[in-house]
């Protein structure tokens, strides 16, 4: 469902996550339009830019999921919960809930480790830890969004 | 795989997030029943969403917020109001021409429309249309726009088919204006028959006017369409310059756009490109085990039982596209669906472009289909109509629809033909 709602012009002081956000998506922008214009203008292509946007991409991909949790902007299949009895339906939604933060705890470990087991690895025209810069993506945006997670089924107790 | 899919569609209609019930089924396979390793899921899910070619997926959406929130939609529904002119049942030509220039402007496509519902239902109304009309035409109009270049649907079928954004975008130009001209021409015949008022004749200079204020949003398309199809640009490329023209345009031309502005549809972009990329990473992860434990003959040998006939087989997928389209969103469809087809499309010979375009026409079905038609609750929510008198009015134009879906599979050329004539890169 399209959130047309949340489109409504919000006032008042953004979460940090969300400039954080809408930084790296300004970055990925700023930085295709130089490597457009060099390679128009100057007719001279710049080497890093396609691995910087790469990595920018994966950490707004993931911390962007998280924050779809907080504000509920997943896109999942409503039809058959909704149809159910009004407690069931609740009790699922729960319950679905509790399966997300068990997966996301999963992705958290696993990504750790393939973060240590990676160790040493760098970019190829970037020279930067590839586990951290690429992989860490993964295990820090998990452990936000099991925190909007814990903090959804703490408040919402029914 | 059957285990697979039994949970991965347990999981679904039990209302998991359908990006992460990819990956969940995906565990609980790696887990249960492979001597892979656990960390597999993880890993892959990583892989899965370092994709350089869905970068073109926020680029397209952020072009599409930052011309709504400059609004646009005003100034191109004067300029519609203004070309019009005098014609029987005018003011459902000026929702469909209005839908079909945002839709070349904007990624956007579900939003736009329900901008401009919003704006044009009420005033619908107040000129004597029913609402039922009035509602169906916006819902039906903003159909169009996700087949007309920029596509949302287009970039994710290239991503999940390996093929060409930009020949797909340049594929869906033809069917795209087509359905656009046949729902012009039901507008008319409905407006005849039912008496809907005409429209205003307006003079040369307010035509002038109108256009002097949409030449912005008008050029837009210019650039994209024309960059992709003369081989100057890629798709991404004409991406970032659609963004930083929807940006000079809101700053400097319209002087709509603040900062904040700029930052809050950074925002929204940020969350409608992730919410799309977690799927896409999840069944990357699924699509890669199901891979590795499936003979992809299976399935082809499944389907060339059921028929021998490429057309045959098209019709027969394009039926589950349209039954799945009534619980399911469309994108998540695709990227589910395509990766199994893959196989089976290239046994039978069918051009991945050709398919991507019947793809994307069955998905707008599916946005107009109850239970689950998320245009007629979007439209409903912008007007106040209710989703009742909208279906109420819809049958007319469910066949536009499939009349355009059938002759597309029928005629190769509706999608190819201009690709053929451009020089695509």
């Amino acid at each position: 469902m399209d959130n047309i709602q949340s489109r409504i012009k919000s006032k008042g002081s953004l979460p940090t996550v969300d400039i954080l956000l809408a930084i790296v998506i300004l970055l990925i922008v700023l930085i295709m339009s130089v490597q457009v214009l060099f390679r128009y203008a100057f007719n001279n292509s710049i080497s890093w830019s396609e691995e910087v946007v790469r990595y920018l991409f994966v950490w707004m991909t993931f911390l962007g999921a998280a924050v779809c949790f907080r504000d509920r902007m997943h896109i999942r299949v409503d039809y058959f919960k909704d149809i159910l009895p009004k407690t069931i339906g609740g009790k699922l939604s729960r319950l679905n809930r509790w399966i997300m933060l068990v997966f996301m705890i999963y992705l958290l470990v696993g990504g750790m480790v393939w973060v240590v087991h990676s160790a040493g690895a760098y970019g190829s025209s970037v020279k930067l830890p590839i586990n951290i810069i690429l992989y860490g993506a993964l295990p820090v945006s998990s452990a936000l969004a099991a925190f909007y997670l814990v903090k959804d089924l703490t408040i919402n107790k029914r | 795989m059957f285990e697979l899919i039994v949970i991965l569609l347990l999981l679904l209609v039990c209302g998991i997030n359908i990006g992460y019930a990819l990956g969940i089924s995906a565990l609980l396979y790696v887990l249960l029943s492979s001597d892979m390793s656990v960390l597999t899921v993880a890993q892959r899910l990583t892989v899965g969403a370092d994709n350089l070619i869905m970068v073109a997926l926020p680029f397209f959406l952020l072009a599409g917020e930052l011309m709504n929130a400059s609004g646009i939609t005003q100034r191109l529904i004067r300029f519609a109001l203004a070309i019009i002119g005098k014609v029987r049942g005018g003011l459902s030509f000026v929702v469909v021409i209005t839908n079909m220039i945002m839709a070349a402007v904007s990624g956007a496509a579900v939003a736009s429309g329900a901008a401009i519902g919003s704006v044009m239902i009420p005033s619908m109304k107040k000129e004597g249309y029913s609402e039922g009309f009035a509602g169906a035409v916006n819902a039906v109009a903003a159909t169009i726009g996700p087949v007309i270049p920029p596509s949302i649907g287009f970039i994710i079928y290239a991503s999940v088919s390996n093929s060409s954004i930009g020949k797909l975008f340049i594929a869906g130009t033809v069917p795209g204006l087509l359905l656009g001209a046949l729902v012009l021409l039901f507008c008319w015949i409905i407006s005849v028959r039912r008496k809907y008022p005409s429209g205003e004749a307006r003079s040369v200079s307010e035509i002038s006017l109108s256009l002097k204020e949409a030449i912005w949003a008008l050029a837009m398309p210019v650039i994209i369409i024309g960059g992709i199809l003369s081989g100057i640009v890629t798709a991404t490329e004409a991406g970032v310059i659609a963004v930083m023209y929807g940006i000079f345009v809101g700053v400097f031309i319209y002087r709509t756009l603040s900062v904040r502005s700029i930052i809050d549809c950074c925002i929204m972009t940020v969350k409608q490109s992730a919410r799309i990329m977690i799927i896409i990473a999840g069944a990357s992860v699924f699509g890669w085990i199901i891979s590795r434990q499936v003979d992809p003959l299976v399935l082809v040998s499944f389907f060339t039982g059921i028929t021998a006939s490429p057309t045959g087989f098209i019709f027969l997928i394009t039926a589950v596209i349209l039954l799945l389209g009534t619980v399911m969103e469309g994108g998540s469809i695709m990227v589910i669906l395509t990766p199994l087809l893959l196989p089976i499309l290239e046994n039978f010979g069918i051009d991945l472009i050709y398919f991507g375009v019947i793809f994307q026409l069955a998905i707008m079905v599916g946005l107009l289909t109850p239970p689950v038609g998320i245009l007629l609750f979007v439209i409903s929510g912008a007007s106040g109509v209710s989703v009742k008198k909208i279906l109420k009015d819809l049958p007319a134009f469910y066949l536009v629809l499939i009349l355009v879906l059938v002759a597309t599979i029928l005629v190769p050329e509706l999608s190819l033909w201009l690709g053929s004539v451009g020089n695509i890169s």
